[in-house]
């Protein structure tokens, strides 16, 4: 869903989070593989 | 906490007059600032332009001290007065500064919106949980 892209990547650009999070956020079903790639390669 | 025309720690900013005379030093609207209308803080001070930018950051903690004079009985004014101090700090996004070249910056400091305070809350709420 949008509102967890959203408030993930505003964390992983902030260092907040790291790219192994943003993995158990995957795992979570928050997000999917595609969207951590947008989130990494941005 | 910075306060103006006070003693807070560190820095200490003195007001000045805006360009504007029928404006005050001070002065709160509801303006657009980095993309949202919302309510924002006008603070004119005298300092340097490094000084202020290096003060009035996001989240930074700051306010007024302004001395006001103590009410009589029938809540009048008496010609004792007190320090009294206002926390600004809730106008927490750091906005433009527009320096005047005579000495006086002019700074802009905006307060959440709504928006803004609930994507905070819900970042923070996926922070707690991935932190785990």
């Amino acid at each position: 869903m949008k509102i967890y892209f959203d408030s993930l990547k505003r964390l992983y650009i902030s260092n907040k989070i790291n790219a192994d999070q943003l993995q158990i956020a995957v795992t979570k079903g928050w997000i999917t593989i595609e969207e951590v790639n947008e989130i990494l390669n941005n | 906490m910075i306060y103006i025309t006070g003693t807070g720690t560190g820095i200490t900013f003195n007001e000045a007059n805006y360009p504007l005379d029928i404006e005050p030093n001070i002065f709160a609207k509801r303006r657009t600032m980095l993309g949202e209308q919302r309510e924002v803080l006008r603070l004119t001070l005298l300092g340097t332009y490094a000084d202020v930018a290096a003060v009035f950051v996001d989240n930074a903690q700051f306010g007024r001290e302004v001395d006001e004079p103590i009410l009589d009985d029938n809540g009048q004014p008496t010609d004792i007065t007190q320090t009294v101090h206002y926390d600004l700090s809730e106008y927490s996004k750091a906005g433009d500064i527009i320096d005047h070249r005579d000495g006086r910056i002019t700074v802009y400091m905006g307060k959440p919106t709504e928006k803004e305070l609930l994507e905070q809350a819900f970042d923070q709420m996926l922070l707690n949980i991935l932190e785990v």
